[in-house]
């Protein structure tokens, strides 16, 4: 589920947020969408998005959903769908997503893998009949 | 049968002041009840054991924020009894949040209550429902400096004394033993939010560069070390200090509301 960027820093959605001046530092995990515009240090595990504002310092691994970047990141960033690197947002490290999108001005020092979009494959396995010889 | 508890002592000894008032309008109500005075408060927990008897129905704090938080604390064992409010004090923050504005409503709520339940949490060995603010105590008393006085503002002495920037300290937040935060605290509000499971939500407000910074956290246990000892306040009432421990607890507290305001034939549309 990607978001409009007018979604961004509308704390009614977001189930953490760290603030501007706030320091933390350690395993930050969350079902839901989380921002920080602080400094993070650690590692972060999400199934919602992840919001890295503009005045934001991260150095962490992160998993999440979607991932938008419009501070600094070092380290190592695993987007299940989508990576986008704002004007602003500078990262370095190595990344993994669906898809990627650098405005201009974004910046990205390090290795882009991208994954390819998983088809709907069928849950149901095809059964087969096998008859058996009859030995006479 | 309602147990009523009341603080005689509370909002600088209203009871008595009122206490005509306030019996013939319970029995005009037809509630029955059972008044029994709190003149010392650390006495409530075995009040409670000596009162409770098989016809009560309910537990009845009457009183203000103190005395809200001493009944919860010794209601915690008697899960199967709903707690009621009557506020003496104007302050009461649960009360309000109950529907209950004024101790006449509080008698009222008790005819026709809509059961509510609290989560509840601990705080040391304390229990608390609501909320909790933590916050330095500069803070606090500027908070009761710029409380509009219609007398201090008169004689032109409501005029606020302490720099907003001055009022954070610099504190250390453990959430759930896994995250730290750091930071320059001016507020921290702690409260249960259902909509995010069985968490505490806690809203800080830090400052950087002197203006305000807001955050949101979910845990299920803060530990709060702070460079200079900040009072815990629950409903206006200091319960703590920091350092403290604070959990979320899977314990919940059947409260009686004031009915809703909500009518039927709106909600069976809704």
């Amino acid at each position: 589920m990607v978001k409009d960027r007018k979604d961004f820093a509308d704390s009614n959605n977001l189930d953490t947020l760290i603030g501007r001046g706030v320091v933390a530092e350690g395993i930050l995990k969350s079902e839901g969408d989380v921002q920080i515009n602080g400094q993070f240090t650690g590692e972060i595990i999400l199934s919602g998005d992840l919001i890295v504002g503009e005045h934001a310092e991260i150095k962490a691994i992160i998993k999440a959903m979607n991932i938008y970047v419009a501070g600094e990141v070092e380290g190592t960033i695993d987007a299940k769908e989508k990576l986008e690197i704002l004007e602003t947002g500078r990262v370095n490290g190595n990344v993994t997503s669906q898809a990627l999108s650098i405005e201009p001005g974004g910046i990205l020092k390090g290795s882009s893998e991208m994954q390819e979009v998983s088809e709907d494959q069928p849950t149901a396995k095809p059964t087969f009949e096998v008859e058996e010889e009859k030995t006479e | 049968m309602y147990l009523l508890l009341v603080n005689p002592k509370a909002g600088n000894h209203r009871y008595r002041r009122i206490e005509k008032t306030f019996i013939n309008l319970l029995d005009k109500q037809g509630v029955k009840y059972k008044i029994i005075l709190l003149d010392d408060l650390s006495n409530t927990q075995d009040l409670l054991k000596q009162n409770i008897k098989s016809d009560t129905t309910g537990i009845v704090a009457v009183g203000g924020n103190g005395t809200v938080n001493v009944v919860i604390d010794a209601l915690v064992n008697y899960s199967d009894l709903p707690l009621g409010i009557i506020p003496i004090s104007n302050t009461n923050r649960l009360a309000k949040t109950l529907g209950v504005a004024n101790w006449k409503a509080g008698i009222k709520a008790l005819n026709h209550p809509e059961i509510k339940h609290l989560r509840l949490g601990r705080i040391g060995e304390r229990y608390f429902a609501g909320s909790l603010i933590v916050s330095p105590k500069r803070n606090v008393l500027t908070n009761i400096f710029t409380r509009q006085n219609r007398l201090k503002n008169f004689i032109g002495a409501n005029i606020k004394q302490i720099h907003k920037e001055e009022n954070q300290v610099a504190s250390s937040i453990g959430i759930d033993n896994h995250l730290t935060i750091h930071c320059q605290l001016n507020a921290m509000t702690i409260y249960f939010q259902d909509e995010f499971g069985k968490k505490m939500k806690v809203h800080l407000t830090t400052l950087s560069n002197k203006q305000p910074q807001d955050s949101i956290l979910r845990a299920n246990q803060i530990n709060i070390e702070s460079s200079l000892n900040m009072p815990i306040l629950c409903g206006n009432e200091v319960v703590a200090s920091t350092p403290a421990k604070i959990q979320a607890v899977s314990k919940t507290l059947s409260v009686l509301a004031a009915p809703s305001l909500v009518k039927p034939a709106l909600k069976s549309a809704v």
